[in-house]
C-alpha cells in the first residue's frame, strides 16, 4: 500500500446514532505537501480527522502509516505516531499559562520530582511563539487572551510535538488578515521542512493560496482529490456542493432596490470605558448595516451592550422612537422587539442537553404557555414553521442539537431568535465556521428580512462577505467608529485602511 | 425554500427510538434492572422476610422522606448546583414545628408556616449563590453547619414533644391503607415531575443547567431561577422535617444526620447528574427505592448500620461512574 503516503486512511465508514459521517472515504497524505481538505458543513471532515487524531474509531476501514496497517487507539497514540491536531474549538486549559499549556504533560521528566523548571519551559515557549511572531507573554494565564491569541497559542503547541502532520481546523477563522498571513508563511516554512499539513477551511481565497492538493467531501462521501493548478475556485464549489451557486454569492453586493424607511434604532453616545466609546450611530428599517473591523475592535461587546447583556457607562438609545438610557436585559431587549445571535453559538447560543424544538422555543415560551403550562400542540406547530422556513437539516425537532452541523446548528441559532419576532436583529459573525451552502442560505435570509421591513445589524469579520451583504458598512477600530460608507462607495482596501 | 434542495435528498428518517434507547433511556433500564436484581436477591436471601406486604409498605415509608427532599434536591442539581444542608434542615424545621405547636397553633398553620420559614432560608443561600456567585457546594456546607448549631443551641440539644395528635399523624398516620408520608410523597412526586416537564419554570431549569450563558442570552433571569431552586428545596425540607418531627414524636436537633447523603445517592442513581441540564423525577424516586431497599434489605440479614454506610457510599460512586459513561452515549463526542 506504500506509494509515498506518510498515513493513508482507506475505505472509512463511521455512523453516529441517525447520521453516517462517513461512507468508504479515501484519504492519502503524502510528506512535505498542504492537503486542503473541504467540504460543506456535516460532509464529514471533522469526523475524518478525529478519526486520524484518535479521537473515533472508524467503523469500516483501514488506517496505513507508512505503508503497514495501523489502530490509532487515543489522542495521544497519535500524538505518538507524529500527528498533532489544532481544532476550531481550541483545546486549551483556560486557568493554566501560556508556557503550562504548551507542555501540559511534557514538563521536563528529569526534573519533575523536583520542581518544574520554569525558566527552561518558558524560553522554549518563547522560541514557538515568536516563529509565530506573537506577541504573548508566556507566563500569562491563557483565560486573559483572545480567541486569536488562544488560536496561536495552539499552533504553537502542535509545533512544539515537532510532529511530521499537523491538522488544522479552520485555523484562521478568529485571525486577523496579519496573522493569517504569517499563519501562511509559518505553514509554507513547515511544508518545506518535509512535514505535512492537512488544511481544513471553507476560505477557499486560502486554500488558493497555500494548498498543493485539494479532496472534496459531500454528505460523507468522497467526491474526489485533485491537485490544486487542476482545479479553479468554481470547480471547488461545484464537487462541494452539487448544485449551482449562483453568482450572487460570488459577487459583489448589487444595488438594493429596497427603500429605508423609518429609523429603528438609534445609538447615542454609548461609552463603555476601554471597551467601546462615542458610538453613536442609526439603524433603519428595511437596511442592513454592516459592522466590520478587525477582531478586538469592539463590535461584539456594542452588540451585547445594546441587547442589554453588558451595562455601558454612558449613552442612550432609543428604539422605534422610545427614549431609554439602556436595556437591562436580554430579556428587555426581546421585548423591546431586539433580538441577536451571538459570536459564539457553542458558548452561549445552543443547550445541547436540548433538542431542535427546545433551542427554538427557549425565548419565546410565552407564545404557547398558559399559567406556566406548556401547550405542546402549538409549540410543535411553531417549530415546523421555522424548521421549514430555515430548511433545517435533519427535519427532526426531536434531534438533540450536538449531532447537527455547524451550518445547522447556526440555524438553530437564528430560528430562536426570529421565533421573537424581533424588528432589529443583530447577528454577530452568523456564518461562522459554515460551509459555502449555508452561508449562501443565510445571506439570503437576510436580503428576505430586510425586505419585510427589519433593520438588521451585520457584524462580520470577513470583507468578502460585509462588502456582499450590507447596504451600509460602519467600520470599528479600536472601540471608535472609525468611518462609515455605502456600500457602492466601499472597497476592501478602504475598509481595511481604517480598521488597522 | 432559499436554495433547491440537493437532487434526491430525503428528510433523514431518524428512528426516534434508536437515539432514546442509547445512553439515558439505557440507564433508566438500568436502574429498574438493578432495582428487580435487588428485590430478588433480598427476598431470597432473607427466605421471603423482606417481600412481605408490610415490609414494602415500611421500605415506602422509609423512602417517603428522602423521595419528597429529593424532588427539591432534583431541582437544584439540575441548574449545576447542589444543597449538601438538606440533612440540617430537616432537624431545624422539626424544632421549627415543634416550637410553634407548643403554642397551640393549628397543625395544618403549623406546617406551612415551617415550610415558609425554610423557604426564606432558601431564598438566602440561592441569593448567595446567584448574586455573589459562591459556589453552592461550599455555601451549603456552610448552611449545613449552621442550621444544625441554630437548632442545637435553641433546644439546647434535647428533642422539644409534640403532643398535637394532627401533626402527629402527619408522620404516623395512614391514609387508607397506606402510610400518610407516602401519600404526601406521591403527590411531591407528581407535582414535582408535572411542573419539571410541562411547565415554562421546568423548561427554564434545565435550560440554566444546561447552559447558563446561553440562558441568559436567550433572555432567561438565570439568577432567579437559581434562587427559586433553593426555595424549593428549603420548602420540602420543611415538609420532610414536619413529617419527621409527627413520627418522633418531638422536633429533635439530632434527626437527619446523614440524610444528605441519601437523598443526594438517590438523585444521582436516579440519572441526575452533577453536571447539571439533565435528570427527572421518575429517576430519583426509582434512586431513593434502590438507596431504600438496600438499606432495609441488610437491616433484615441483620449487617450492621455501619457496613450500610460502606454500602451506600460505594453505590454513589458506582452511580456517577455510570452517569459519565452513559452521558457520553447519549450524546455525540464528548460534552463541550
Amino acid at each position: 500500500m506504500n506509494n509515498g503516503d506518510i498515513f493513508a486512511m482507506n475505505n472509512i465508514t463511521k455512523v453516529f446514532p441517525g447520521v453516517k459521517a462517513l461512507d468508504k472515504v479515501t484519504f492519502e497524505v503524502k510528506p512535505g505537501e498542504v492537503h486542503a481538505l473541504v467540504g460543506e458543513n456535516g460532509a464529514g471532515k471533522s469526523t475524518l480527522i478525529k478519526i486520524l487524531s484518535g479521537i473515533y474509531r472508524q467503523d469500516e476501514g483501514q488506517i496505513f502509516y507508512k505503508g503497514k496497517e495501523i489502530e490509532i487507539k487515543n489522542p495521544r497514540h497519535a500524538q505518538e505516531l507524529g500527528i498533532s491536531t489544532i481544532y476550531q474549538e481550541l483545546n486549551l486549559c483556560n486557568n493554566l499559562t501560556v508556557a503550562d499549556n504548551i507542555f501540559l504533560g511534557r514538563e521536563d521528566s528529569k526534573t519533575i520530582l523536583k520542581y518544574i523548571d520554569e525558566s527552561s519551559l518558558v524560553n522554549k515557549c518563547k522560541k514557538y511563539l515568536d516563529m509565530l511572531g506573537a506577541d504573548i507573554n508566556p507566563n500569562m494565564p491563557v483565560y486573559k487572551l483572545t480567541v486569536a491569541q488562544k488560536q496561536l497559542v495552539e499552533i504553537a503547541k502542535a509545533l512544539s510535538y515537532e510532529s511530521e502532520v499537523i491538522i488544522m481546523d479552520e485555523p484562521t477563522s478568529a485571525l486577523t488578515l496579519n496573522e493569517s498571513e504569517k499563519l501562511f508563511n509559518i505553514i509554507k516554512f513547515l511544508k518545506n521542512s518535509g512535514k505535512s499539513i492537512i488544511y481544513i477551511s471553507h476560505r477557499l481565497e486560502e486554500v488558493f493560496k497555500i494548498a498543493d492538493i485539494v479532496t472534496v467531501i459531500k454528505d460523507g462521501k468522497l467526491v474526489g482529490t485533485k491537485l490544486l493548478k487542476d482545479l479553479t475556485y468554481k470547480d471547488i464549489v461545484k464537487m462541494m456542493v452539487g448544485r449551482e451557486i449562483e453568482e450572487k454569492y460570488l459577487g459583489r453586493h448589487t444595488v438594493s432596490t429596497r427603500t429605508h424607511g423609518d429609523v429603528l434604532l438609534e445609538v447615542k453616545n454609548f461609552t463603555k470605558n476601554k471597551v467601546f466609546e462615542n458610538i453613536s450611530f442609526k439603524l433603519y428599517a428595511g437596511e442592513i448595516l454592516g459592522f466590520s473591523g478587525l477582531v478586538g475592535s469592539g463590535r461584539s461587546e456594542l452588540m451585547r451592550a445594546i441587547f442589554g447583556l453588558d451595562y455601558i457607562d454612558s449613552g442612550k438609545i432609543i428604539v422605534k422612537g422610545k427614549e431609554i438610557s439602556f436595556i437591562k436585559s436580554s430579556r428587555e431587549a426581546i421585548e423591546y422587539g431586539i433580538g441577536m445571535s451571538t459570536e459564539d453559538r457553542k458558548k452561549d447560543g445552543l443547550f445541547f442537553n436540548f433538542n431542535i424544538r427546545e433551542n427554538v422555543t427557549i425565548s419565546c415560551l410565552d407564545k404557547f404557555v398558559k399559567f406556566g403550562y406548556i401547550f405542546s400542540g402549538k409549540e410543535n406547530s411553531i417549530v415546523k414553521e421555522y424548521m421549514n422556513y430555515l430548511s433545517i437539516n435533519p427535519p427532526n425537532s426531536e434531534i438533540k442539537v450536538i449531532n447537527l452541523s455547524g451550518g445547522n446548528q447556526q440555524k438553530v441559532v437564528i430560528a430562536k431568535l426570529l421565533a421573537t419576532a424581533p424588528d432589529i436583529l443583530i447577528f454577530d459573525e452568523p456564518t461562522r465556521g459554515i460551509d459555502v451552502g449555508s452561508k449562501s442560505e443565510i445571506y439570503k435570509l437576510t436580503r428576505k428580512l430586510a425586505e419585510q421591513g427589519k433593520g438588521i445589524i451585520f457584524v462580520s469579520s470577513e470583507l468578502p462577505e460585509i462588502l456582499t451583504i450590507s447596504d451600509r458598512i460602519i467600520v470599528m477600530n479600536k472601540g471608535k467608529i472609525a468611518g462609515e460608507f455605502e456600500n457602492k462607495d466601499a472597497t476592501e482596501e478602504k475598509i481595511m485602511m481604517l480598521a488597522v | 425554500m432559499l436554495l433547491k434542495k440537493k437532487k434526491g435528498e430525503e428528510p433523514k428518517d431518524l428512528n426516534k427510538n434508536n437515539i432514546k434507547f442509547k445512553g439515558f433511556q439505557l440507564r433508566s433500564l438500568g436502574v429498574l434492572l438493578a432495582l428487580i436484581v435487588l428485590v430478588v436477591f433480598f427476598s431470597i436471601m432473607s427466605k421471603g422476610k423482606f417481600i412481605t406486604i408490610s415490609n414494602i409498605l415500611t421500605v415506602a415509608r422509609q423512602i417517603s422522606l428522602a423521595a419528597i427532599v429529593g424532588v427539591g434536591l432534583t431541582f437544584v442539581i439540575i441548574t449545576a448546583n447542589v444543597d449538601i444542608a438538606v440533612g440540617s434542615y430537616l432537624a431545624l424545621s422539626g424544632i421549627i414545628a415543634a416550637a410553634i405547636l407548643y403554642y397551640g397553633v393549628h397543625w395544618l398553620l403549623v406546617l406551612i408556616i415551617t415550610m415558609l420559614i425554610m423557604s426564606v432560608i432558601g431564598l438566602l443561600v440561592g441569593t448567595i449563590v446567584a448574586k455573589q456567585k459562591l459556589n453552592s457546594l461550599i455555601i451549603t456546607i456552610a448552611m449545613m453547619g449552621i442550621a444544625r448549631g441554630i437548632g442545637l443551641a435553641y433546644t439546647g440539644g434535647a428533642p422539644i414533644y409534640i403532643k398535637n395528635e394532627a401533626f402527629i399523624s402527619l408522620g404516623t398516620g395512614y391514609i387508607g391503607p397506606i402510610p400518610t408520608p407516602v401519600v404526601i410523597a406521591a403527590v411531591v412526586l407528581l407535582i414535582g415531575q408535572f411542573v419539571l416537564r410541562k411547565t415554562k419554570f421546568g423548561r427554564y431549569v434545565y435550560a440554566v443547567g444546561g447552559n447558563q450563558e446561553a440562558a441568559i442570552t436567550s433572555g432567561i433571569n438565570a439568577d432567579r431561577i437559581k434562587i427559586i431552586v433553593f426555595m424549593i428545596s428549603g420548602m420540602l425540607s420543611g415538609l420532610a422535617g414536619s413529617i419527621l418531627a409527627g413520627r418522633l414524636f418531638s422536633g429533635n436537633p439530632t434527626a437527619g444526620e446523614g440524610f444528605e447523603l441519601d437523598v443526594i445517592a438517590a438523585v444521582v442513581i436516579g440519572g441526575t447528574s452533577f453536571m447539571g441540564g439533565v435528570g427527572n423525577m421518575w429517576g430519583t424516586l426509582l434512586g431513593a427505592f434502590i438507596v431504600g431497599i438496600i438499606a432495609n434489605g441488610l437491616t433484615i440479614l441483620g449487617v450492621g448500620y455501619f457496613y450500610q454506610l460502606i454500602a451506600k457510599g460505594f453505590i454513589i460512586y458506582i452511580a456517577i461512574l455510570i452517569d459519565q459513561q452513559t452521558r457520553e452515549a447519549g450524546l455525540k463526542g464528548s460534552r463541550v
